[in-house]
């Protein structure tokens, strides 16, 4: 087996007869060999699949090959060919190919038997039937839709197979075409289909009627399903068709839940002519539904015990009633067909309890919209309405109170260990749950506060008394307590806080062990949390329940102290305020009772908590309003950490050497972080603190970072894995955060210019650009320096040349060699490069051309990535680029003369490469935008190099159309011209030329040969035609857009 | 309201231990409540040091047990829940990797082990004679391991907080090298508190020391045992590159010297960290983990009040904004006290507190809240202070059959420790 390489090559040879031994050898080392040889067989196999002339094997490798894998193979080189070079096939062998198919699939499905055991196959083969049927149908085939129906008559077999291939073709055109097929041959399928329905409807009608074959009546009904969202409304309305679904096969364990779906689909549509078929069909189906599930069963009970398929009819039945309801609820109310509506309701109420998330999903959906659309009613039911709705809406709050989702702000959950633990990773799909439930829930409270009130306490009362006593039950309780904050009235909702608290703390008392009474404190807190309005109004109650939070920050219980530190930053948000005021029965703020015993309240904390801990505090003190007293505040504030950091410091002056201790780093780090999170609470007033850290600080950034150069030069970089050198660069990383994070919310741009600005460069930029080694250039640097010019916009344009000689370069140095390396480095200079082309343009015009052509190329370099986000910043830089330089006459014509066909190539490129197919829209809004300016000839230096006097529009589509024709020679000439022409007439309507960008896209694919007739190109010339008309017609709106000789000879006058 | 704010601070808890020093002291609460806790810490006392008797015996043999052979540690190892057999690396050694959210695990053996002491409610009769004074700086209680030549320094929760060289025995390898004896496999655990502003520790109490285990001595005799190393050890106070955090015993004499001492200020004067309360230890009272009667913890500006002595103004200047109120009711109530039989006093004057402080309380409520009814709370006071007995009493014997459970597991945990040990 050695020799399978050389073997393999064999293969290759088309002159010999082709070996299938050999292939199906090598297929089946594919399947199953190992390493190397599995390899060596699939390279070979792959090299074939490749080959031009590999399609013509086929026949013979399906006629003699008796390995299914070498079939299935063959099959693929097959589809191959036909999405890619179908059209430069000589058309004779176009028909050979397609009869073959035809042929094989009637073979494989006349009888029953072969078709069950060569599904796969067969599937296979239907799937490149309906690839050819593209590029045929209807031109080359007309006659396909009668020859189809036509052959289903034969056999039952073969009937129930080209339901398949209708349904796949159903999908092909309607439900994914787009990107597929251009936007006109999509058109042509789908009215080619349309007009010639009615055989299909006929032929499903008929084998519905008629057959008593219950795979092709499933499969009928399976295509039926695909049909129904697009086929003309008189074929379901004006038919049987809805009383053969609900009496023929509603009923039918087998064909159930398809019919389902169908009704679900015909639910969805919502025409006033059909009404009261609407209801006759909602009546049927209902009183079909009691006789095969009666409405007194259990159905959360029922789905837990069920088969699949019985669950699938429990979540097909919940779209089919959300759906129905949503649409034609009020129908029915109209009708006043009451008892039939409660049954549909109560039905609907019964599957939201079914513990399975995403029927819940369904359900909630339809519970929303009704909550939304009552309470816009404005609370008066009209009569009909007040008997049906207010029962069901209790038992809907009984739904969500038990069954809230976790809101996003808990973060110390159970996990499946039973584990306490905190949660870092956030679950969108539950945040959104959360979201929907809570909105519901809040809109029922306003339809009936006094029954949501009801069922709350209810529930609680069942906690105290434990029949449904568990930790689940009390978190899901909770949240929905909280989740209702605000929507009751103040005095309502203060005497439902007081007993729903006071319950909780009795049941606090009641339960023994840490582990219970550690929840129900959390569940407490939480509650207590998403009230502030309570919060806020009883002073006493805030207090005491600070002094509980801290109290619990002392318990070493899992959880607790995340817990009371969470819960005490959200109170401190909420109700800031009141606690630099001095209170009713109080001697002084309460922000300066905590500040004197801070040291004390935190000394238990992890430093994580303890950072939590200053922010806080911090937004306290951010709410007093008074600047002296403030300060005073702000200082014993920050006394606790400036201790320790003038400890550091002054040690530091006498042995600089103390600043390699882990010890005294990390401490460092620690201190750093809370000035963060100081900082970030404050804002504009933290200026103090940092003023009198600010100069060491640096300083310290300086010394970290000579230590992490100094111990990379004399150990290499893998040094830089070593947690010192790690904690070293948090250290400088924090550093470089702090100060960002106060530019940004400072208040005085001239003042950080003028104090903290230039200090900051010449440690930070000299460090940056004099660090030898690239590993060690801190990439936060151009983090830091991008929200410094976010901030700082134009007033900080003077020091953009000084920042980008620091910066620029090197750090563009590192990233041009590749597109990988330094991701960090790489994501961050794009991004400072974007801000500075946002705020700091004219520093762009005032540097040198060299420079400046180092910022294009950047930009251009940006775009080449894959990496998504870098990709997009690029062109956005790029597009910017053109917006701002319109601004100065001068500088945008020699940008056009220099750069403007330099860019359009660089564009087409990436936007014809596969791999950016992301980048489309913003590819298209640029391309659009370098077409408008040379059409509104804002372009005035001739961008022709060899003829200055040609006309600058005629170049750019004539030197569109060459580049395309060169990169893709396989393209017709019309082909280009269409192209090239649609961009110019779609460049005002951006959504129709990124469309016409897409079919281009479609078309550079497939080769087309000389036949492009398929693509439809004269109408989609009219069409564009049209585009151009209407863009005139627009532009002629307005007065002076259209030049006196443009206009037409009646408005002359 | 009322009532609600009531039951929110005196019996929302996540912990069951009385007198618990995170909360308030219950004698300056805002809103005094009847608890018996008061009376009955005297009786506690009792029951724990008659506790303590009677395991004596049992307790030798368990240490015994730590120091015999290896076939025995085995067997203890065995009888220890499997996560905290896990955490028998609670002491990192070396370069171990330590695996991802391995650090609690780790040191779970090390979580809560810890004697905590419980607010000084009621003075002991024989506080002069029987008790001893610890002078308790402001800072992080923490306990410091010094094992394997390194010093591993540990929150009350177990989590490891730093780690640096000290001449702790077995704390650096220049100590290790440097004792004739050689520590190499020696390990010592003290309970310290560690002051940030002069980024010390202040030892309290030694659990361990050089591999003996003091669990079972008195504290007298733990005492004298560190008061002698600390005088035997000069460096462990000086910062050095051996020994970069100084490690101080925090200072203690006899309760009855209290008065005087108190009459001067500051209390410490050597190193002068911030006082941030005075610890009273019962002389007898083994090292238990856990709550215990027999450790009594007063803040400096409630010793006048509490003890009955006068002091120094500056003590006076720790006391919060609203003690006053606090003050006058607890004179009145001791002065009650001093009359007669101490129980039925003490209570008779706790109701007249609450009333008062009612009064007072809902005043200033109606300021903030005029719309507030409080029908629930009136009824409150009667029904509660009897209910509170039985319901105490239930808690204590929880509290104690718990203890018992805490002390037995503490004691695993440090025969864990030993052979740990000696296996390295």
């Amino acid at each position: 087996m050695a020799s399978l390489g050389t073997e393999a090559a064999k293969l290759l040879d088309f002159n010999e007869k082709l070996n299938i031994n050999l292939l199906d050898e090598v297929v089946n080392c594919m399947y199953h060999g190992l390493g190397e040889q599995q390899r060596v067989a699939q390279d070979a196999l792959t090299t074939l699949k490749n080959h031009p002339q590999a399609w013509t094997r086929v026949d013979s490798i399906l006629e003699y090959s008796s390995n299914q894998q070498t079939k299935y193979y063959a099959l693929q080189i097959l589809e191959e060919v036909i999405k890619t070079r179908w059209k430069t096939l000589p058309r004779n062998q176009c028909e050979g190919i397609k009869k073959y198919i035809v042929e094989l699939i009637i073979k494989t499905s006349s009888d029953p038997e072969t078709m069950e055991s060569k599904k796969m196959y067969l599937n296979k083969l239907n799937m490149i039937l309906v690839q050819v049927l593209k590029r045929e149908w209807p031109k080359n085939w007309e006659s396909f839709i009668p020859d189809i129906v036509g052959a289903s008559k034969t056999s039952e077999s073969l009937c129930q197979n080209n339901m398949v291939i209708l349904k796949l073709l159903s999908e092909e055109v309607f439900d994914f075409s787009s990107g597929q097929m251009t936007q006109t041959k999509a058109k042509h399928l789908k009215d080619s289909m349309c007009s010639e329905f009615s055989q299909i409807f006929t032929l499903c009608q008929f084998v519905l009627h008629n057959s008593e074959n219950a795979s092709l009546v499933n499969a009928t009904l399976e295509t039926l399903l695909r049909f129904l969202n697009w086929i003309p409304l008189g074929y379901i309305f004006e038919t049987d068709l809805i009383k053969s679904l609900i009496f023929k096969f509603l009923n039918v364990p087998l064909f159930r839940n398809v019919t389902m779906k169908c009704l679900t689909e015909i639910a969805a549509v919502k025409h006033l002519m059909y009404a009261d078929v609407t209801v006759s069909m909602f009546l049927e189906t209902m009183k079909e539904l009691e006789k095969m599930l009666p409405p007194t069963t259990n159905i959360r009970e029922a789905y837990a015990k069920g088969q699949d398929q019985e669950q699938h009819f429990v979540q097909n039945l919940a779209m089919f009633l959300c759906t129905f309801l949503k649409e034609h609820g009020s129908l029915i109310e109209r009708k006043g067909l009451n008892d039939e509506l409660t049954t549909a309701l109560h039905y609907l109420i019964m599957i939201s309890e079914v513990e399975e998330v995403e029927i819940f999903k369904i359900c909630l959906e339809y519970w929303n919209a009704l909550a939304i659309e009552l309470y816009r009613e404005d609370f008066s039911f009209p009569h009909f309405r007040r008997d049906i709705y207010p029962p069901v809406l209790t038992k809907v709050r009984y739904i969500m109170i038990s069954r809230m989702a976790k809101p996003e702000e808990v973060l110390v959950v159970e996990n499946e260990n039973g584990e306490v633990v905190r949660e870092f990773m956030k679950d969108t799909d539950a945040i959104n749950l959360y979201k929907n439930m809570r909105e519901t829930l809040v809109y029922l409270t306003h339809l009936d506060c006094v029954d949501t009130e009801r069922v709350m306490t209810e529930k609680l009362q069942n906690q105290v008394t434990g029949t449904e006593w568990s930790w689940k039950n009390l978190n899901t309780l909770c949240w929905a307590i909280g989740s209702i904050s605000g929507a009751m009235h103040e005095e309502d909702e203060k005497r439902f806080l007081v007993t729903v608290i006071k319950d909780l703390l009795g049941l606090c008392e009641q339960k023994k062990g840490k582990d219970n009474k550690a929840i129900i404190a959390s569940n407490i807190m939480y509650v207590v949390g998403q009230y502030p309005r309570f919060l806020r109004a009883h002073w006493k109650f805030l207090k005491t329940v600070v002094n509980k939070l801290f109290e619990f920050m002392h318990e070493t219980h899992d959880g607790v102290q995340d817990m009371a530190c969470d819960t005490f930053i959200k109170i401190a948000q909420k109700c800031k305020r009141h606690f630099v005021l001095v209170q009713v029965g109080e001697a002084m703020p309460f922000v300066e009772e905590i500040l004197s015993t801070i040291s004390t309240i935190i000394c238990d904390l992890q430093p994580q908590q303890i950072h939590t801990f200053y922010e806080a505090v911090g937004l306290m003190i951010s709410a007093q309003t008074n600047t002296v007293q403030q300060e005073v505040l702000i200082e014993k504030y920050m006394s606790l950490p400036n201790t320790v950091w003038d400890d550091i410091i002054s040690r530091a002056a006498t042995n600089v050497d103390i600043l390699k201790d882990i010890e005294v780093i990390k401490q460092l780090v620690n201190i750093l972080k809370t000035n963060v999170r100081a900082c970030k609470a404050l804002g504009q007033p933290y200026f103090l603190q940092l003023g009198r850290i600010y100069l060491d600080m640096l300083n310290v950034y300086k010394v970290m970072s000579s230590n992490i150069v100094t111990a990379i030069a004399s150990n290499g970089e893998l040094v830089t894995k070593q947690p010192v050198i790690k904690a070293m660069r948090v250290v400088k990383k924090e550093i470089l955060e702090l100060i960002a994070v106060w530019i940004q919310r400072s208040t005085n741009p001239q003042m950080v210019l003028e104090n903290f600005i230039p200090p900051l460069l010449e440690a930070v930029l000299t460090d940056y650009n004099q660090t030898q080694v690239p590993a060690a250039r801190e990439p936060e640097v151009l983090v830091a320096l991008t929200k410094i010019v976010d901030r700082l916009q134009s007033n900080i344009t003077s020091l953009i040349p000084r920042i980008f000689e620091s910066v620029f370069e090197c750090t563009l140095d590192m990233i041009n060699k590749d597109l990988e390396e330094f991701p960090e480095h790489r994501i961050n200079f794009f991004l400072l490069l974007q801000s500075v082309n946002n705020f700091c343009f004219d520093a762009f015009l005032s540097i040198p051309p060299s420079q400046f052509k180092l910022v294009l190329d950047s930009a251009i370099w940006a775009i080449k990535h894959t990496m998504r986000n870098v990709a997009e910043i690029g062109s956005q830089v790029l597009y910017q680029i053109f917006v701002n330089v319109q601004e100065n006459e001068n500088a945008a014509q020699s940008f056009y003369a220099t750069y403007f066909t330099d860019i359009l190539q660089h564009i087409f490129s990436v936007l014809t490469d596969s791999s950016h197919t992301a980048g489309l829209m913003m590819h298209a809004t640029i391309l659009a935008h370098m077409f408008r300016l040379v059409e509104a000839n804002r372009v005035k230096v001739p961008l022709c190099p060899v003829n200055p006097n040609m006309d600058n529009l005629m170049y750019i589509q004539e030197f569109v159309a060459s580049l395309l024709k060169s990169a893709f020679p396989h393209l017709s000439d019309n082909q280009i011209k269409i192209t090239v022409q649609g961009m110019l007439n779609l460049d005002h309507d951006l959504t129709a030329f990124k469309e016409h960008l897409r079919d281009f896209l479609v078309q550079i694919r497939e080769y087309s040969g000389e036949d492009d007739s398929d693509l439809f190109l004269d109408e989609r010339e009219a069409e564009l035609k049209k585009a151009e008309a209407a863009k005139r017609q627009e532009q002629s709106l307005v007065p002076g857009i259209l030049g006196p000789h443009e206009l037409a000879e009646e408005m002359q006058d | 309201m009322d009532s609600l704010l009531e039951n929110l601070e005196n019996s929302f808890k996540v912990d069951d231990r009385p007198n618990n020093t995170d909360a308030a002291h219950p004698y300056f609460m805002n809103f005094y409540k009847c608890r018996n806790d008061a009376s009955n810490q005297a009786a506690r006392r009792k029951e724990f040091l008659e506790a303590q008797k009677k395991k004596r015996t049992s307790e030798h043999n368990t240490f015994r047990n730590i120091l015999e052979t290896d076939s025995q540690h085995n067997t203890t190892k065995n009888n220890l829940p499997k996560e905290k057999c896990q955490s028998m690396e609670w002491l990192p050694s070396g370069k171990k990797k330590i695996p991802f959210k391995s650090k609690t695990q780790d040191s779970e053996c090390l979580k809560n082990i810890l004697m905590e002491s419980e607010w000084l409610v009621d003075v002991p009769d024989d506080l002069d004679t029987r008790w001893t004074a610890v002078v308790c700086p402001q800072g992080k209680r923490c306990i410091l391991v010094a094992k394997g030549n390194g010093t591993q320094a540990y929150d009350k929760a177990g989590r490891q907080f730093m780690s640096f060289p000290s001449w702790l025995p077995s704390g650096s390898w220049a100590e290790t090298y440097s004792s004739p004896g050689g520590h190499k496999n020696g390990q010592t655990i003290l309970d310290c508190i560690y002051n940030f502003d002069s980024t010390s520790f202040y030892v309290l109490d030694v659990i361990e020391w050089n591999s003996h285990p003091f669990l079972s001595c008195e504290t007298d005799f733990r005492f004298y045992w560190l008061s002698s190393k600390f005088d035997e050890i000069i460096q462990l106070s000086e910062k050095s590159k051996n020994n970069p955090k100084s490690i101080y015993l925090a200072p203690r004499f006899p309760a009855a010297e209290l008065p005087s001492r108190m009459a001067h200020f500051p209390l410490v004067e050597e190193t002068n960290p911030k006082v941030d309360g005075i610890l009273f230890y019962h002389k007898e009272t083994h090292y238990t983990s856990g709550s215990t009667p027999l450790v009594g913890w007063l803040k400096p500006f409630m010793v006048p009040e509490m003890l009955k002595i006068s002091v120094h103004e500056a003590y006076k200047a720790d006391v919060p904004p609203n003690y006053l109120s606090a003050v006058q009711f607890i004179q009145s109530s001791l002065s009650n006290q001093a009359q007669k039989s101490k129980y039925r006093t003490r209570k008779d004057s706790n109701q007249k507190g609450i009333r008062r402080g009612k009064n007072r309380h809902s005043s200033s409520m109606d300021k903030v809240e005029s719309m507030e009814e409080d029908s629930a709370s009136n009824q409150d006071p009667p029904v509660e202070a009897t209910s509170c007995d039985t319901k105490a009493d239930l808690v204590n014997r929880d509290m104690i059959s718990e203890l018992a459970s805490c002390e037995s597991s503490s004691s695993s945990t440090e025969m864990h420790m030993e052979d740990n040990a000696g296996n390295s």
